[in-house]
């Protein structure tokens, strides 16, 4: 291989990015200091290598010098790497044959000193060329592709990607956990900033994903492992038991009737405030349109009596209550992945000195988004928990947790603009009599029409107050509150009937574990983290797996959809081929030198590690491994090798430049 | 399982135990027994693996390592497990090894029936082969050890003096002598069920009580623990690249230390490769930077490398140092070191075969940024 390295050929080809490399770095001198080192036959230099015209100058210079190697001295090979591996395709060299020296990101852009910056442009290149000359020509393999995916969570972003997807024309199997789909958005009365009925929009789209004969629904249903990589996964999908056959129920809700603990269950969908049976459904338009018997209260199931025979039983004329279901294991084939898990709001019983857990009158936005709701609990009457009176008095807390250092960090982005459409909807229900009071720390009206419609709220006799309330105290039949208004740097004493909190958005309680079995990342604050926050915003580390709405971070309903039908666009980008190609640089084992410990085994994130029990010896598997080195690392014997970036190679770079 | 004791005929410690292995030969229980016993020459000492019981004449307390028997029964066991049950007499600190082989598959110790010997310490090769006390090493060490006295320390090996824990730990079947009448008695310990199977067959008698081994166990840690100590305490000085690089003045690049180490597991070193050769043009423009420069020039980087690698096991056997033909006293980096590195990862190298090695366990707070408590 070393005998090799003095036969090599190779062109250097120095961008000047415009001036963003020019300014800090004498591309002349680094063009002309280029030519000098061993190796290098050409060194060539243009203002945007990156252009047509850069393009075309490789490509000459390729043929003309009858290059095997190219070294271009430009910005992070995370820009144009891909860029550049084409050009020297297409100039007849192999495309893994090219070293990319980033002397933007990594020297011109975070230096001042001209000369030093040129020096270390110069080793870098050295280096650069150290490397190109050990670079071995690498040929990428090919994989067949599952034309199927799975879409994780059945709220408005996991209903609207597996629409785009099967209107694309693939099969989509949508995993849901709760007995319906629909998620939170089906819990909203109105959304901002048009007031449509949330369930108006909601529910076609639910119908729609009923109906669709490319969408096989599983509700009640968890994933429990998934295996494979990018275009062949197996995923195990657990169906708990809803002890009804939904082949047989009709939904006309008999058993619900039956049910001998009918209102006697505080209902999750109503935030607690209404009442359901162990047999229930629940919310009138849920889908699909079927009863599911709580495990967990069902007197029945819990303490194998209920009454001579169990109620719910009796009186389905259907004969669709089963009391032997059991659990259930199904194997999913999907190609792609997307993932839509939503997210949990803060329980603002962490924040003790808001109260909410010393007075019915407290309650969180959710909770009045059910009072609100004509299918809620009071039948869309705004009634206080503790009296059951309207209150003469609202007054709104927002960034409950949010934008708080010993909280969570972040803005929740919804919380300004749903207080506002709260003030808006109690105006209108409550008419001008009633005081409403909101106490903001920024109001941030963002999007599209959100500004007009904070105007047109504010003119609505609401009282704002620029500041963040130090206590909510309970004094039985009022609610005082002390604020600090920042904009007239007075205190004020609020007294008032009932306080809605805004708690912060929070990412699931289980997204950990969840991140942990389809090997995602999570970003500092727990939500699932991108691969690149603004060029591959759907996309996650792992190929195949794309991530939509709120289990990324925190987003209005507009956002979320237009993310989930991106993520079903990027999904199918993997779909619509019948094979994918999988890059080679990756890791692979010399098996001469690899002595089985499974260190490599243990270590790798992305279950691309098997030990070969026969031989001894580890293996990976191509289409799972990322590339991400770790066993390259953790490899004793240097058995472990990234393709390209071999030890050799490594030292040859920083020999050559100390 | 209570203890029990073989008791000792004419004060020959040596055929008490001679006899006991060949009656566990003999039984059927085990295959064989892999001991360590005299060569033709009665030079040294090696360990045999031995199925015929009439050649059986082991030397299990003779004072020298010249070999890690671990690394054998990675050799005989790594690719298949045996079938047939095999007895391994081992010093505590090829158990620990072993159990390290084992965390890394370099071993498997299904139908291995580890039978430890509570170690009195290790001659270096040299000392072992020209003893000239007018008696064997073996009966110099036991007298020694029966007297209570300390004469046989000035012939044990550095890692010997400030040894761990010269109990077996780990052990199916302890041949026990600390805490006992050596004059009267061996105790036979068994801590586990595969041990038992083994000695049922076997009558042995029941031991009185256990109480004075405890006690001799206790102090002989303690002291040990306490020469460990201030060994460590006194070579931690030995410290930064000025002074290892003098330390490693000495090395000829031979990686014998590598070879003997029983825990050095690769097939093929990454030093012995050919990585670290390069054009002319490079170590020319080396010279010129610095004006000369030692060669061969990885050999600190080598040492380093092994450490890196080794130090989170090192069981301390100190058969590094015993295989330096440059007699560099390895011991006096490598003790430090991993008292350091074990401590730092709260790792303890043999003691537990199901704890795992620190490079494959994820600790929350590994995960801090740089200053975050």
């Amino acid at each position: 291989m070393l005998g090799e390295s003095y036969m090599r050929r190779i062109g250097v080809f120095v961008c000047h990015c415009g001036v963003n490399i020019a300014q800090n770095v004498d591309v002349d001198a680094l063009t002309t200091y280029a030519s000098t080192l061993d190796g290098v036959v050409v060194a060539k230099q243009y203002k945007y290598m990156c252009s047509d015209v850069g393009a075309t100058l490789i490509k000459g210079s390729i043929k003309e010098h009858k290059l095997d190697g190219v070294v271009v001295a430009a910005c992070s090979p995370r820009m144009h790497e891909h860029t550049f591996r084409e050009v020297v395709n297409d100039g007849g060299v192999n495309p893994y044959q090219l070293e990319i020296v980033n002397i933007r990101e990594q020297c011109s852009w975070i230096h001042s000193d001209r000369k030093k910056a040129t020096e270390k442009a110069k080793f870098l290149v050295r280096s650069g060329v150290a490397k190109a000359k050990l670079l071995e020509p690498l040929q990428t393999s090919t994989l067949k592709v599952t034309p199927n995916a799975l879409v994780i969570g059945g709220g408005i972003a996991g209903i609207q990607a597996s629409l785009d997807l099967a209107n694309d024309g693939f099969k989509v199997y949508l995993v849901e956990r709760e007995p319906s789909i629909g998620g939170r958005m089906s819990q909203l009365d109105k959304t901002f900033p048009t007031l449509d009925c949330s369930s108006c929009i909601l529910t076609p789209k639910m119908m729609e994903v009923a109906n669709h004969q490319n969408i096989e629904l599983f509700t009640y249903a968890e994933v429990a492992d998934i295996e494979g990589s990018i275009g062949n996964y197996t995923v195990k999908v657990r169906k708990k038991p809803r002890y009804v056959d939904i082949d047989k129920c009709t939904g006309c809700g008999d058993c619900a009737t039956a049910c001998r603990l009918k209102d006697r269950i505080a209902s999750e969908f109503d935030m607690g405030m209404g009442k359901r049976g162990a047999a229930y459904m629940p919310f009138p338009q849920a889908v699909p349109l079927k009863y599911t018997i709580d495990a967990e209260h069902c007197l029945f199931i819990t303490r194998g009596k209920c009454g001579d025979k169990p109620a719910c039983r009796e009186a389905c004329a259907q004969k669709a209550i089963d009391f032997d279901q059991k659990e259930e294991i199904v194997d999913l084939k999907v190609g792609a992945i997307v993932v839509a898990t939503g997210y949990d709001l803060l329980n603002p019983e962490s924040l003790y000195e808001y109260g909410y857990a010393n007075s019915p009158d407290v309650i969180t936005t959710l909770e009045l988004e059910r009072l609100i709701s004509s299918s809620g609990p009071t039948k869309g009457e705004i009634l206080r928990l503790s009296d059951q009176q309207e209150p003469k008095s609202v007054t709104f807390i927002l960034c409950i947790g949010s934008r708080d250092e010993t909280q969570c960090t972040w803005c929740c982005r919804i919380g300004c603009m749903s207080a506002l459409k709260h003030v808006y909807l109690l105006r209108e229900k409550l008419g001008d009599d009633v005081e409403i009071n909101v106490c903001y720390t920024d109001i941030r009206s963002y999007g599209k029409g959100y500004e007009e419609f904070y105007r047109n709220v504010r003119g609505l006799k609401t009282n704002m107050f620029r500041g963040r309330p130090s206590e909510v105290c309970n004094m039985g039949d009022h609610q005082k509150i002390d604020v600090f208004d920042t904009t007239t740097n007075k205190l004020f004493e609020i007294k008032t009937d009932m306080v809605v909190l805004v708690p912060a958005l929070v990412p699931r309680a289980d997204a950990g574990d969840f991140a942990r079995l389809l090997h995602l990342t999570l970003s500092g604050d727990g939500f699932f983290l991108e691969a690149h926050p603004k060029l591959r915003p759907m996309d996650t580390f792992v190929n195949g797996i794309f991530i939509a709405g709120c289990c990324q971070g925190p987003k209005d309903i507009q956002d979320t959809v237009s993310q989930a039908s991106g993520a079903a666009s990027r999904a199918a980008t993997i779909l619509s081929k019948e094979e994918l190609e999988i890059d080679p640089l990756i890791a692979v084992v010399d098996e001469e030198v690899c002595t089985g410990c499974g260190i490599c085994v243990e270590i790798c994130p992305y279950e691309a590690r098997i030990l070969n029990e026969k031989t001894k010896i580890a293996e990976v598997n191509d289409a799972l491994c990322t590339g991400c080195g770790a066993c390259i690392a953790a490899c004793p014997s240097n058995a472990s090798i990234h393709r390209n970036f071999t030890k050799k190679q490594l030292l040859n770079m920083v020999d050559d430049i100390i | 399982m209570e203890p029990k004791i073989l008791k000792v005929k004419n004060g020959d410690v040596t055929k008490t135990i001679n006899e006991f292995l060949k009656e566990l030969l003999n039984s059927g229980k085990v295959h064989s027994l892999l001991v360590p016993q005299a060569v033709p020459s009665k030079k040294m000492v090696f360990p045999v693996l031995i199925s015929d019981s009439n050649q059986l004449n082991a030397d299990v307390f003779a004072p020298l390592l010249p070999a890690s028997t671990a690394r054998i029964i990675s050799k005989m066991t790594k690719f298949q497990a045996t079938k047939e049950p095999i007895g391994v007499v081992l010093r505590s600190c090829q158990i620990r090894a072993l159990v390290e082989l084992v965390k890394l598959n370099q071993a498997n110790l299904e139908n291995i029936i580890i039978i430890g010997v509570d170690c009195l310490g290790t001659f270096s090769i040299d000392s072992f082969v020209n003893f000239s006390e007018g008696k064997t090493p073996t009966e110099f060490i036991l007298e020694a050890f029966k007297e209570k006295g300390n004469s046989s320390d000035k012939y044990l090996r550095s890692a010997c003096c400030v040894c761990k824990d010269p109990i077996p730990t780990n052990a199916d079947i302890t041949i026990g002598v600390y805490g006992v009448d050596l004059d009267k008695e061996v105790l036979i310990d068994v801590a586990t069920k595969a041990g038992e199977k083994v000695i049922e067959d076997l009558k042995l008698d029941d031991t009185k009580s256990v109480k004075e081994r405890e006690k001799s166990i206790k102090t002989i840690r303690e002291e040990k623990t306490k020469k460990r100590t201030e060994f460590v305490k006194e070579k931690r000085s030995i410290n930064g690249i000025a002074a290892l690089s003098e330390f490693f003045d000495k090395c000829i690049n031979c990686h014998n230390c590598m070879t003997v180490c029983p825990i050095c597991y690769c097939k093929e070193c990454l030093y012995d490769s050919s990585v670290f050769d390069a054009e002319a043009y490079k170590f020319l423009r080396k010279a010129d930077r610095k004006g000369l420069f030692k060669m061969p020039n990885d050999s600190l980087l080598f040492h380093l490398g092994k450490m890196n690698h080794m130090i989170l096991s090192c069981v301390e056997c100190g058969l590094c140092e015993q295989g330096c033909p440059s007699n560099i006293p390895l011991m006096d980096v490598f003790i430090p070191a991993a008292e350091n590195a074990q401590k730092e990862f709260d790792y303890h190298p043999g003691k537990d075969p199901e704890e795992k090695i620190p490079m494959i366990v994820y600790r929350e707070d590994e995960y801090l940024e740089v200053g975050e408590k």
